[in-house]
């Protein structure tokens, strides 16, 4: 229903690992937005994926420390971490790299 | 009390409800009069329903539920649907809305504090304080708010914004972002845009130029039409279809203008830097190639690689770097050709041609040839310094004042 937050890699050349840090980088883009009051399901409406297929990502997650998870009225919230935001940060930085290298080459002259 | 209980599949007919509501799952619901339902107390749908009036209530709650309401939609207090998809056709109204799943509006809406997990569709104007959205959100109409913070897809009309942060793709028409833009991946506008700080991963693209402060993007930033800018950092490409002024421009990669640059401080580019018109900058650093029609620098100039005028580069210092080579004229106070440089004409107070280099014409108070250089034409007003292995074509000549650039 809902859309994935980045562009999901269409190519085959990056191979599943690509795949698996831009799933990674849409999980904590959504996470991040609701600012710790993020439950499994509102989470999972955010980033387009079951809610199992989705807990064990956040899982892994939490447990490289990219995710905080916490206990709050009898629910379990997640919230992004620096390390989290880090991740993103240096994600986006490879996108841009990306981004130049596919960039279009223009030789104009006054 | 005046609760009123809709049963399961039930069509009921309403004009008001003095207390309560409870709507169970299956039941459509119709006004008695064109003024519609009025709730005084709270709507609690507890699954699928469709609403075919105007609808009025204080709070509406929803639970795992399907909602349409066929008409207008105004909550006093707020919206809560858990695990639920809302649709409206008339205008919503609501000081805070949360939508666990799916936000469908079709007419303008006032929403206050706006938190949909999912999606929100929009297909027309949107107001409120902050909008959030978790995956996707699509509004065609205008969009006032002080925040719209999406964590995948935002896609826009024309905004009038305090920030706008989206992770993944953020699309906008135009108008103003008058605080910041922050976008993982990819930004652009459509139309004009005016904004405070710009912070993009990947790509940026304004359609219609624009005007901002800080402009800090990853990748690639294209603009196409006059851009106003405090301070421009790219870590790949730049290209400007349009003039550009500002106070700087850091620039990894290569930089392209098509029209005139007018910077208060430096231009300093990694790469390549083309200017279709004149460039005005306090200084100059390229790593590798520049070319400009002209270039009028209030300090210093450093070139690595080439520099290409037609009507010449103007400064107080420049150095060219080894092996560079430059066409066009070179005026400054001081200029030095680096080792293995070849130049066309150099107009200075001091000019220094290094070893190797190759100048056609050298016209300066004090002019110094290192070994194994070559001049064509020198004139001097002062001194002259010529190494021995050092080649001069035509006799060097003194003369009264400093001779004047052609351009």
């Amino acid at each position: 229903m809902t859309g994935p937050a980045p562009e999901r890699p269409t190519r085959p050349a990056v191979n599943r690992r690509r795949e698996q840090s831009d799933l990674y980088a849409t999980i904590l883009e959504v996470v991040k937005r609701h600012e710790g009051t993020g439950r499994i399901t509102r989470i999972s409406y955010g980033a387009g994926m079951p809610v199992d297929r989705l807990r064990s990502a956040v899982e892994r997650l939490a447990a490289l420390g990219l995710l905080e998870v916490r206990p709050q009225d009898g629910f379990v919230t997640y919230d992004i971490t620096a390390r989290g935001q880090e991740f993103l940060n240096t994600y986006w930085k490879m996108r841009g790299f990306t981004e130049m290298f596919e960039g279009r080459d223009r030789h104009r002259t006054p | 009390m005046g609760d009123v209980r809709i049963p399961k599949g039930s069509q009921a007919r309403l004009t008001a409800v003095e207390g309560n509501l409870v709507v169970e799952p299956g039941a459509t619901i119709e006004p008695e009069t064109p003024a519609g339902i009025s709730v005084r107390g709270d709507a609690t749908f507890t699954g699928d329903a469709t609403v075919r009036g105007p609808f009025t209530c204080r709070r509406l709650q929803a639970r795992k539920s399907r909602l349409r309401f066929e008409s207008s939609l105004t909550v006093h207090d707020a919206v809560d649907a858990d695990h639920s998809t809302l649709e409206v056709v008339g205008p919503l109204t609501a000081p805070r809305v949360d939508v666990d799943k799916e936000l469908h509006l079709h007419a303008d809406s006032s929403v206050g504090r706006l938190d949909v997990g999912g999606r929100l569709l929009a297909e027309a104007a949107v107001r409120g304080e902050t909008l959030r959205v978790g995956g996707r959100a699509e509004v065609r109409g205008r969009t006032e708010a002080s925040e719209v913070s999406v964590g995948g897809q935002a896609s826009l009309g024309d905004v009038e914004l305090a920030r706008f942060e989206v992770g993944g793709l953020g699309t906008v028409g135009g108008g103003t972002i008058r605080d910041r833009i922050a976008v993982g991946g990819k930004f652009s506008a459509t139309g004009r845009l005016v904004f405070g700080d710009l912070e993009v991963g990947g790509a940026a693209t304004l359609e219609g130029g624009g005007a901002g402060k800080k402009v800090d993007v990853g990748g690639v930033l294209r603009v196409v039409g006059a851009f106003q800018f405090s301070r421009l950092s790219v870590g790949g490409i730049a290209e400007i279809e349009g003039d550009a002024e500002g106070d700087r421009v850091d620039v990894g990669g290569r930089f392209w203008a098509g029209g005139n640059l007018t910077l208060t401080d430096r231009l300093e580019v990694g790469g390549q830097a083309t200017v279709t018109g004149r460039v005005a900058a306090g200084s100059l650093e390229i790593g590798g190639e520049f070319v400009a029609r002209g270039a009028t620098v209030a300090t210093d100039v450093e070139v690595g690689g080439r520099i290409r005028t037609e009507q010449g580069l103007r400064a107080v210092r420049i150095a060219v770097g080894r092996n560079c080579s430059v066409q066009g004229a070179l005026i400054a106070e001081r200029i030095r050709i680096g080792r293995g440089a070849t130049a066309e004409s150099v107009f200075g107070g001091s000019v220094d041609v290094g070893p190797d280099a190759h100048v056609e014409y050298v016209g300066a108070d004090e002019v110094q040839v290192a070994s194994g250089a070559r001049v064509g034409t020198i004139e001097y007003v002062r001194d002259l310094r010529i190494d021995g292995s050092a080649k001069v074509d035509r006799p060097p000549r003194r003369v009264a004042t400093r001779p004047t650039p052609p351009v």
